[in-house]
């Protein structure tokens, strides 16, 4: 045998593996093999018999033949060579696998960007009036999907329109749907080029297709539609704004939640005076659909429908309607509605807010569902920014204090993490009054996340109410060491301390943090050991970052003979910790005393 | 039963006759430290920092290449072959149960009961099979081991063995992320050395399973060869196999290996040995943890929505210096990033 | 969805070649249907095994039960079910119906044309062969319909009857459900009905169930409407069968098996976690009831 011959030995032979996985491994090879081979010998025997193969396979290894003659173009000898292509592409299109058809299709357009028009126009053209007349329906499927590339490169074409329309009407509801899910492909490929009666024509034979399948993909249509309309300068149609509120009050509860899905796209795509109070009407019925999906839909859009309208109408009709929502039977409605709301507020302004939103924040804060309490918690700024925080803590530090007994954490947390926002809005001594004995409660939560969380805490609290506050406050709260507490105790004062030493002033590092972090130096537990000696570096370095005056002997006297002691401590992560910081103190000295010299 | 006949099923040291005699060497001496080891075999091992490193991969879910899987097995055969079939440790400690390679649940653990080495763990065994992340679930915890030997101990479950594994999905796994089966083999032979018992402060008695009728003492375990593959029956079987039941006394396990053991078993093993508490895994409970045997027996299990099917919660249990237990549980992590087209639903009957 | 439903067909035939390679039943026919063998984890497989046990039991008491002349097995959303042609050679009064999508039907008939013609009586001179596929010998049917628009005009009504919905009403709305079975109930005197479906969306399993499978593109309306034993063991009471033979859900179908059974599977397979196991059979039952 040739060295030339053998990669494709090589891969006929993997390619008849029982194992379907080695046979997939090799199929993913054969772009290597064809830069091997060259590129006739490429499009004259590698092609022929990657169609063989492709003949029966599983549907998992023509997924990646597929894929793969998308990168062919260049092995077969670029575009004027890549109609050798189709033939194996058209066949895998043909199946019965969706997965197979798609990654066919895809590559099919991949290849049809690459050749020019003149090229398309030979080799696509008679393509697609093969497969659009296929018996097979998974042919006229996949044939769906290829037309907006093609259209892209010929522009708008009658005979090609006319085809794609007889799939629009196929006899099979797969087709249609195929044929619907491509159209707005189709009619953004056409770009400025007049809309002709074609596909006004195929558009209307969707809407008012049997199925409801099929009917549910018109709404996408219609989008595309009005959009490519509104692009081109012209308003929409009485008839497609009476077809859009068709496709919202369908019978079907899937084409009502399609076109829910939509709201902002239609209602952007059909702003005009006189056409968005009749979508106003209709949003109002959504909001009462007897499907819980569909007015879920619909709260989730409930901000990108009402930026497009008058604010007053916002408050008269859209705030009436999503009333009722806040208190759905469904946690998904509200939960999407809960997501959504606060930035109502934003189109309302300050005082329509107070009035009509705030009781329905304070309704939705008390929510059984966290999910629902999370997604108000984490949009409070929004709320604030409107109506300002004096308004907003009185009204809402109840709820906020009592959600800071949730039992999911992450709700505590958005809370943790709202709270600076919060404690730049209350002003100090408010802050110290009423939510003071939070902050310090949340050091002490058992789970470990919220520990860390309120620690980091205080280091932003003390940026909004500056270094004092902390060291009068809080900071006489924590360092009182209690040797007979349990463990946890006894580790969380030291980790929260420890998370502090960065932020306290030099005066507090050295009385009352050092003696603190310096009383657990001793402590049975090496985990406690092994912080001190972390924390006794940071100690370390603040000292000399914030340019004390005796941070030399503060740290020769109290901090290196306590690292030395421990330097041969029994355990062996105390010994690791102990000896880095000693090498790192050291550097840091001698560091220094160059820089006095 | 199936056996694959290509798995290699002999004994990971078998031809080290000279390791029982070390291993009883050091039982005694084993509070000295790592330091006064013997050097360890001549085999690749990596610094502290580059372990670092690989911790740093392996939280975000990235699993290590072959050859970094190669050195780390190495460098954990160095640690685990001295620890004993009863590894000691001490208070404080939380102990957790399966992980079955849900590895953000795993990360959601440590979110809960803090990060490794500043907390110290006990995983009772099972992180590989079933979840979709066995590899970086074990890759983790293994390298947690080898970094901080004294902070973390790593018993091992019923499957940490090569029979199961074929069955539960950490072979395919490999297989799937490595394209070979070389990493399954590595850690699989690495399974051998994990110890299978731990006793926590001599009152503690923690394990995968539960108890054994050939065992009546933790001497008894002592005296085990644990360094093989997990035997289809016999007392390593049952450690790793058995369930504590409703029933008195020794019952036939429906699981195919190990025991149901009663409350009476429970109370005399506990007297015999003077313990407070035998905790243990291996056991979906809808709670995270349940007592049984009036508390003389605990499970905990750790992966919460097991299989992403079941809809349990999930707990870890912190002991304190004075043993007085914590019992802290959590739900499944959310993970709004992960496409949830990208797994595979679990099975139904449809 | 629909299509969705057809690929449970796949799964359900798949699960069950895998409980047969793993030593659970036998069944030579499977692999015709299901040529890959996908193995799956071994509580899928005692699950597996147990529904198709519980449903040949069914299908046993009530052969037993009429040895008297012609009988009739109405085999709904049958998909590559392989019953019948066990049943057919070994009953030879037996009359056997199997109704799916037409082209889950489309699929069966080339099949059992090609492979299993002597098992059905079928001849291809004397057998008519439509268009949709459907395959009609005087005691085999296989009939491409959407049961939604059941309509079975050559339905002998007046043999005893019996009905077998395994996995099947539980993806139609509770209203085509019930239509289905009105649809035997109030033509056929002599009838019996059994049915396996999932119960128990209640509970966090069922919870979780319900999302995993609406990932698939499956929704269960049914499986609300009736989430308890009771309520399916009711809904055929209000149809006029009255007598309940037999109600339990799988884990009690399980823990009831002879212990002899109980131990042949424990031998095939390490069970790596029972609870789960139990979680899963849970929320699944078997009801048998008859006129």
């Amino acid at each position: 045998m040739s060295e030339e011959v053998y990669p494709l030995a090589v891969l006929i032979d993997e390619l008849r593996d029982d194992d379907v996985t080695v046979r997939v491994n090799a199929m993913g090879r054969i772009s290597t093999i064809a830069l091997a081979m060259g590129e006739a010998r490429t499009r004259n025997e590698l092609i022929p018999f990657l169609e063989e193969a492709a003949q029966e396979d599983e549907d998992e290894l023509l997924v990646v033949l597929a894929d793969e003659l998308a990168k062919f173009v260049p092995l077969v000898g670029g575009p004027e060579h890549a109609h050798a292509l189709i033939d194996v592409l058209s066949s895998l299109a043909g199946c019965e696998e969706p997965t197979v058809r798609q990654a066919a299709v895809a590559s099919l357009n991949d290849i049809a960007r690459e050749m020019s028009a003149d090229q398309v126009n030979e080799h696509y053209v008679p393509l697609l009036r093969r497969i659009s007349t296929a018996d097979w329906f998974s042919s006229r499927m996949s044939a769906a999907g290829i037309y907006a590339s093609v259209v892209a490169k010929l522009g708008p074409n009658d005979d090609l329109l006319g085809l794609y329309k007889d799939l629009v009407t196929d006899d099979a509801p797969m087709v249609r749907r195929a044929a619907a899910t491509a159209l707005p492909n189709v009619i953004e490929a056409l770009g400025k080029v007049q809309l002709t009666g074609t596909i006004q024509e195929m558009f209307e034979s969707l809407v008012y297709d049997d199925q409801d399948s099929v009917r549910l993909l018109s709404v996408d249509v219609v989008v595309a539609l009005s959009e490519a309309l509104r692009e081109n300068g012209k308003p929409s149609s009485d008839e497609l704004v009476a077809q859009t509120l068709a496709l919202l009050s369908d019978k079907s509860w899937r084409v009502r939640y399609m076109a829910a899905d939509r709201l902002e796209q239609l209602a952007k795509a059909l702003n005009s005076d006189e056409k968005l109070p009749r979508l106003v009407g209709q949003f109002v019925t959504l909001c009462k659909d007897g499907e819980s999906e569909v007015r879920s839909a619909v709260a989730k859009h409930v901000v990108g429908f009402a930026q497009n309208l008058d604010p007053a109408v916002v408050l008269d009709e859209i705030v009436p309607a999503i009333e009722p929502l806040v208190t759905d039977p469904s946690e998904h409605v509200r939960e999407s509605l809960a997501g959504q709301i606060s930035y109502l507020s934003v189109l309302l302004g300050n005082e329509k807010t107070i009035k009509h939103l705030l009781p329905l924040f304070l309704q939705m804060l008390k929510d059984e569902h966290s999910e629902v309490r999370l997604q108000i918690i984490s949009n409070l700024q929004v709320i604030n920014e409107v109506i300002g925080i004096d308004l907003l803590s009185q009204s809402l530090l109840p709820a906020i204090t009592e959600l800071a007994k949730d039992k999911q954490w992450r709700v505590l947390l958005a809370i943790i993490n709202y709270s600076p926002l919060l404690a730049e809005q209350l002003g100090v001594e408010f802050f110290n009054k009423e939510l003071v004995p939070l902050v310090m409660q949340w050091l002490w939560d058992p789970v470990w996340a919220i520990r860390d969380a309120a620690a980091q805490n205080l280091v932003k609290l003390t940026d909004v109410f500056g270094v004092e506050w902390l060291e009068t406050i809080i900071l006489p709260k924590l360092v009182v060491h209690d040797p007979t507490a349990n463990y946890l105790y006894r580790f969380t004062s030291l980790m929260v301390v420890k998370t502090l030493v960065p932020t306290v002033s030099s005066s507090a590092l050295q009385d009352p943090v050092l003696p603190f972090l310096l009383s657990f130096s001793e402590d049975s537990v090496p985990n406690i050991r092994f912080n001190v000696a972390k924390a006794l570096l940071q100690v370390a370095q603040a000292l000399v970052a914030k340019n004390t005056p005796n941070a030399q002997s503060v740290i020769s006297e109290s901090i290196l003979p306590v690292l030395e002691k421990h330097a041969e401590d029994v355990d062996v992560d105390v010994r690791f910790y102990v000896a880095e910081a000693l090498t790192q103190i050291n550097e840091l000295v001698a560091g220094g005393q160059e820089m006095q010299a | 039963m199936d056996i694959d006949p290509d798995v290699q099923m002999e004994d990971a040291v078998a031809n080290n006759a000279s390791l029982q005699l070390q291993e009883s060497q050091f039982a005694d001496d084993y509070e000295g430290e790592m330091s006064e080891l013997p050097p360890s075999s001549p085999t690749p091992t990596a610094s502290t920092g580059e372990v670092d490193g690989w911790i740093e991969t392996l939280k975000k879910c990235q699993p290590l290449t072959e050859r970094e899987v190669r050195q780390l097995c190495n460098m954990a055969k160095d640690i685990l072959q001295f620890e004993q079939n009863v590894q000691p440790v001490s208070a404080p400690v939380t102990i957790c149960g399966d992980v079955h390679g849900q590895f953000h649940d795993l990360m959601e653990l440590f979110r809960i009961g803090g990060p490794c080495p500043d907390t110290n763990y006990l995983f009772m065994g099972d992180y590989v099979d079933r979840g979709y992340y066995s590899v970086e679930s074990v890759s983790f915890l293994v390298a947690m081991k080898v970094r901080y030997p004294r902070r973390i101990t790593i018993l091992r479950g019923n499957h940490e063995s090569r029979q199961i594994t074929q069955v539960y999905g950490f072979y395919d796994e490999c297989l799937r992320k490595y394209g070979s089966p070389n990493v399954w083999k590595l850690f699989t032979d690495l399974f051998d050395y994990f110890p299978i018992t731990a006793l926590v402060d001599n009152k503690v008695f923690c394990l995968h399973g539960g108890l054994s009728p050939t065992i009546e003492t933790i001497d008894n375990i002592r005296s085990l060869n644990r360094f093989q593959e997990v035997p289809h029956d016999g007392p390593m079987s049952d450690l790793l196999w058995s369930d504590p039941d409703e029933r008195q006394n020794w019952g036939i396990s429906p699981r195919g290996a190990g025991y149901t053991f009663g409350q009476d078993i429970s109370e005399q093993f506990n007297h015999n040995n003077n313990l407070s508490l035998i905790s243990r895994a291996h056991q979906l409970v809808m709670e995270g943890y349940a007592w049984s045997h009036e508390q003389q027996v605990v499970t905990i299990f750790s992966a919460p929505n097991y299989c992403y099917r079941c809809g349990n919660q999930a707990a870890i249990m912190e002991v304190d210096e004075e043993l007085y237990n914590t019992f802290l549980q959590y739900d499944p992590c959310p993970r709004a990033s992960e496409p949830s087209v990208s797994r595979k639903t679990p099975d139904y009957f449809l | 969805m629909d299509r969705a439903v057809q690929r449970t067909d796949h799964d359900a035939i798949a699960s069950k070649l895998s409980a047969v390679k793993r030593g659970y039943y036998e069944d030579e026919y499977l692999e015709l249907f299901c040529p890959r063998f996908e193995p799956r984890l071994p509580l899928i497989n005692i699950g597996t095994w147990c529904r198709v046990r519980a449903i040949d039991q069914a299908i046993t008491e009530f052969l037993e039960k009429n040895t008297e002349g012609k009988t009739q097995v109405i085999s709904l959303g049958a998909g590559s079910d392989t019953r019948p042609f066990h049943l057919l050679p070994k009953h030879p009064n037996l009359v056997y119906y199997e109704i799916d999508f037409p082209t889950q039907v489309r699929k069966k008939a080339a099949i059992v044309r090609r492979h299993l013609s002597q098992k059905v009586e079928l001849c291809d001179s004397a057998t008519p062969v439509t268009l949709e596929g459907d395959i009609n010998t005087s005691r085999y049917h296989l009939l491409g319909q959407d049961l939604r628009q059941l309509s079975l005009p050559d339905l002998d009504e007046s043999v005893p009857t019996l009905i077998i919905s395994e996995c099947c009403l539980c993806y139609l709305a509770p209203e085509s459900s019930h239509l289905v079975l009105e649809y035997f109930a109030s033509r056929v005197a002599h009838l019996s009905i059994v049915l396996y479906e999932p119960i128990g969306l209640d509970d966090e399993f069922g919870r979780v169930m319900a999302e995993n499978l609406m990932m698939r593109g499956l929704c269960l309306p049914t499986f609300q409407k009736f989430s308890t034993l009771d309520s399916q063991t009711s809904r055929l009471r209000e149809l006029g069968l009255t007598h309940t033979i037999s109600a339990k859900d799988m884990e009690q179908y399980y823990n009831d098996l002879p212990s002899a059974e109980q131990k042949r599977i424990h031998r095939l397979e390490f069970l790596d976690e029972v609870e789960e196991m139990n979680l899963l059979l849970r929320h699944y039952c078997v009801v048998f009831a008859g006129k």
